[in-house]
């Protein structure tokens, strides 16, 4: 447009020579010009072409030489006009343009623009300009700008900013209004996304993230959500924000718009809304009551925590059910007709019900159903509200019970008992009184005591008034009546003031103590004679009490001696069954000693007066047989040793015992053996300080020592230790002697007391050493045990009594 | 009546009253007897008898029977008892109320007897 324009003006202007001289050949060209094309002169057109005209509205004759521009322009632009035509007239400027509004004949507007020239024409000076009808693109442009400011009105008024994302470079373009929204001061450059990521309260950036995310992915072309963003007084508020994707770039999303509203006070509200509506759900869920909701078709809509809890479901099991999910049909029927019926009067009911519930028990409530409608008259269904009211009812039912009970009671109890007015004229009288007074009821009803024919005794009456006035009531108060028929019955009589149907009267209480007085008379008897029974009899058992006492003790005495007994037959236990076999042994030795010994006479005696037959008669050949002889008395002899040994076995109780020194006998033991010990056995002694005394007897005390020692160093093979150790431990002395031999082999230890058991050589032992002294530390009434371990020694320890062995 | 000392010797043993007269014979007078009633026939029929020896088993009658049926008539005799058992508490009864001297195991040690008579003659 400015091209051609500017190639006009050049035709127009500059080159006015070549045009007149070509007017001819050109005049066509402007004439046709969708321009419009003009000179001025002196203030009035000299030229205007067609389209000047036809903008105008007025002819070329109408125009030419006689109106000046002024007369076009529109009231307001006028004065612009003026002064452009001054300045291009004046030679102030050589072009020029601008716009401005012409009217055209017909009274319409056009905005026009014109670029404007200076110019001679005929010789004269004049402008020249083209014109150019600009009203639609003005009327656009005020369209769209009328249009924007309406928005942004618009959205000022209602506090929504406008956001444009740049995505490729991470920009983000905000309305103003988006900065005084939140009360941060304005910013001309668009701000990165950071600085309002930022601003995001922490706990939803991570929504955030994931819509954004959404988008960028593609998942989702716009988003809605709400977030709490910072406000500049460090405050959050909740804004809703709205996006849509608006554009693409290569495939991926570049560009986002959309809009922030700040929703703090909805959201609040919203929140005190739910909080509060919490809190009236906690309250109807609290209450003991149960609450429902029905609508029109007896659906539960609603229900609270006490419905869940009898109909043993969840509310959202129950929302959708009704009544015949969980009663019986009759109830669930009733219900129903019920509801409807509220629904069609709009009126509350209240009535109790027995309900059975879904778990099998029962209970009344009382129920109130009111039918709910929306302010705009919709009904919304049927509020009901129960109230367990069985155990009023029961109590109810209690009373009623109760009054009946006592009705009964007051027949049938054995107590005389009056109800009667402050004149003493009987009101009511139950059976028993009929009966004790020996009256019927019509000689009773509405007459005094005295009336009745009854006398009561003087005294009595008197005090029973002094305790009436002292405590306004009496209580088991003696009473003796004489009846018509002249017998005298005796009472406990109380009274007490009631009320009857707020009505004070006098009830009259009297037990009959006739019978009790008579019998308490006679047992009055019987218990002065009892007590001289019992004190007698208490003696008696003091008595018998003492001798149980004593013989209690005694028992106990000898339940301890038994335990004690108990106790040494098992600790005894093993050596009885060892010195029951020794015993056994010894009558058994007893017995053969004599039978053997005297065939070994014969041998002895035979041997003896061989000898003497060869002194006296072969002296000679005494040399060559004397050693056969010497053979056969060895052989008496130690058969005969045993023979002797085995009679160790016999009881020797009555063999002499005197107090021994163990030391001494043990020193002599050693001496004896002195040539017989080896050289290379070394005795060690270690003999206790203390005093103690032994009864035994000596020799054979030797004996069993001398035995173990034997044994000792017979162990020893080689080099070898004894050791012989005194002790006195509580009441006993111990021996031990402990050798440094080859032991005994485990399986023998249980053998080692056995008569003729042996581990020796033939003729090196005879088997009887050791049971020998296990017998005689046995009637020493002393313990022998034997310790040891192979290739390492044995241990013979011995322990016997101190001072308790007495002949 | 030579100068050997009579001795009585009673067993129920035949064999044994046959070796104890072989032995002593030489230095007694030695009558035996199978039994205690043999023993004290014995000693009716010869009042020279000093000792008397005796068995202390036998049947019938034992030895300290005998000792004590014979020590009635015969008090002054010395009476032994020989036996094949050990000491016991009757013999040792009878040592303490002097029914017997003394008493010897069999088989007897000749030595020990021979002492015993030659201790008590004189």
């Amino acid at each position: 447009m400015s091209k051609i324009l500017s190639f006009l003006n050049h035709f127009l202007g500059n080159n006015q020579q070549y045009l007149v001289e070509s007017e001819a050949k050109y005049r066509n060209i402007v004439e046709h010009s969708l321009l419009g094309a003009y000179i001025i002169q002196d203030g009035v057109f000299r030229y205007v072409n067609k389209k000047i005209c036809e903008l105008l509205g007025y002819t070329y004759d109408e125009i030419v030489d006689k109106l000046d521009p002024l007369y076009f322009a529109y009231s307001e632009d006028q004065k612009i006009v003026e002064e452009n035509v001054k300045k291009r007239i004046s030679g102030e400027v050589q072009t020029l343009e601008y716009e401005f509004r012409i009217v055209r004949k017909d009274g319409t507007i056009l905005f026009v623009k014109v670029i404007g020239d200076q110019t001679t024409y005929k010789g004269e000076s004049a402008i020249t300009g083209s014109l150019i009808d600009i009203t639609n693109q003005k009327q656009a442009e005020e369209a769209l700008r009328l249009s924007e400011e309406r928005l942004r009105i618009t959205l000022d008024a209602t506090q929504i900013g406008i956001w444009d994302w740049d995505i490729d470079n991470g920009l983000l373009y905000v309305s103003p209004i988006y900065y005084t929204m939140l009360g941060y001061p304005l910013e001309e450059k668009p701000s990165t996304l950071e600085v309002w990521f930022y601003r995001i309260h922490p706990e939803d950036r991570k929504m955030v993230e994931e819509k954004r995310r959404k988008i960028i992915n593609q998942e989702e072309r716009n988003y809605v959500y709400e977030a709490r963003i910072l406000h500049a007084d460090g405050s959050y508020r909740w804004h809703q924000i709205i996006g849509y994707v608006v554009g693409y770039n290569q495939g991926k999303v570049s560009r986002m718009v959309g809009i922030r509203r700040d929703i703090n006070s909805t959201k609040l509200a919203e929140d005190a809304l739910k909080r509060s509506e919490g809190r009236l759900r906690t309250l109807i869920d609290t209450i003991p009551d149960l609450v429902w909701l029905k609508d029109e078709d007896g659906k539960y809509m609603q229900c609270n925590h006490s419905s869940e809890e009898l109909l043993k479901a969840t509310e959202k099991e129950i929302i959708g059910k009704t009544d015949y999910n969980f009663f019986n049909k009759r109830l669930a029927d009733s219900a129903r007709q019920k509801d409807i019926e509220i629904k069609k009067s709009k009126k509350s009911i209240i009535y109790e019900e027995l309900v059975p519930f879904p778990d099998g028990h029962e209970e009344i409530l009382e129920i109130i159903k009111t039918p709910i409608f929306e302010s705009s008259g919709n009904f919304i269904g049927i509020l009901g509200v129960g109230r367990n009211i069985t155990e009023r009812k029961l109590a109810e039912n209690v009373l009623k019970e109760s009054e009946e009970l006592l009705k009964i009671l007051l027949k049938v109890i054995p107590i005389p008992i009056a109800l009667t007015d402050f004149n003493g004229r009987y009101l009511l009288v139950n059976d028993a009184y009929l009966k004790a007074s020996k009256l019927s009821e019509p000689e009773v009803l509405g007459k005094t005591i005295e009336e009745q024919g009854l006398i009561v005794e003087d005294n009595n009456q008197r005090a029973i008034k002094q305790e009436m006035i002292l405590n306004g009531s009496v209580k088991n108060a003696e009473l003796s009546i004489t009846l018509k028929d002249g017998e005298v019955k005796e009472f406990l009589y109380s009274r007490l003031i009631i009320r009857r149907n707020n009505i004070p009267m006098i009830l009259n209480v009297s037990i009959d103590v006739t019978d009790i007085r008579t019998k308490e008379r006679e047992l009055e008897q019987y218990r002065k004679h009892l007590e001289l029974l019992v004190t007698e009899r208490t003696k008696e058992l003091d008595t018998s009490n003492e001798e149980l006492h004593a013989i209690n003790e005694e028992l106990y005495e000898q339940k301890e001696e038994l335990q004690t007994a108990l106790n040494t037959v098992n600790t005894t236990k093993n050596q009885l069954i060892q010195s029951e076999k020794m015993a056994s042994l010894g009558i058994l030795s007893a017995g053969i000693a004599h039978e053997i010994n005297n065939p070994l006479n014969f041998i002895h005696g035979g041997s003896i007066a061989l000898e003497l037959y060869l002194k006296d008669h072969l002296k000679e050949e005494i040399n060559e047989v004397s050693s056969y002889l010497d053979a056969i008395n060895i052989g008496v002899k130690r058969a005969s040793e045993i023979v002797k040994s085995l009679s160790h076995y016999s009881r020797h109780d009555d063999l002499p015992k005197n107090g021994c020194n163990m030391h001494s006998i043990i020193d002599n033991c050693l001496v004896i053996l002195h040539n017989q010990l080896k050289e290379n056995v070394e005795i060690e002694k270690h003999y206790t300080e203390k005093l103690y005394s032994i009864q035994g007897n000596e020799g054979q005390l030797h004996q069993a020592i001398l035995n173990i020692i034997v044994n000792a160093e017979q162990a020893i093979e080689g080099k070898g230790k004894i050791v012989i150790q005194t002790e006195v431990v509580d009441d006993n002395l111990i021996v031990e002697i402990s050798d440094s031999g080859v032991g005994i082999q485990p399986e023998f230890i249980e053998k080692i007391f056995d008569p003729f058991f042996t581990t020796k050589a033939p003729g090196k032992g005879t088997g009887l050493g050791l049971s020998i002294t296990y017998n005689i530390i046995q009637e020493h009434k002393g313990i022998i045990e034997y310790k040891s371990k192979q290739n390492k020694g044995t241990t013979v320890i011995i322990k016997l009594p101190i001072n308790e062995l007495k002949t | 009546m030579n100068d050997k000392t009579t001795l009585l010797y009673i067993d129920d043993e035949p064999i044994n009253l046959m070796l104890f007269t072989a032995i002593l014979k030489d230095n007694c007078d030695i009558v035996t007897g199978l039994s205690g009633f043999d023993g004290l026939e014995k000693l009716d029929k010869h009042p020279d008898i000093k000792f008397v020896f005796s068995d202390m088993k036998m049947p019938g009658m034992d030895g300290i029977e005998f000792v004590k049926q014979a020590r009635q008539k015969f008090p002054d005799i010395t009476y032994f008892l020989v036996t094949g058992y050990d000491i016991n508490e009757e013999i040792n009864k009878a040592i303490e109320n002097k029914l017997i001297a003394k008493y010897f195991n069999k088989p007897f040690d000749i030595k020990e007897i021979r002492k015993t008579i030659d201790s008590i003659k004189k």
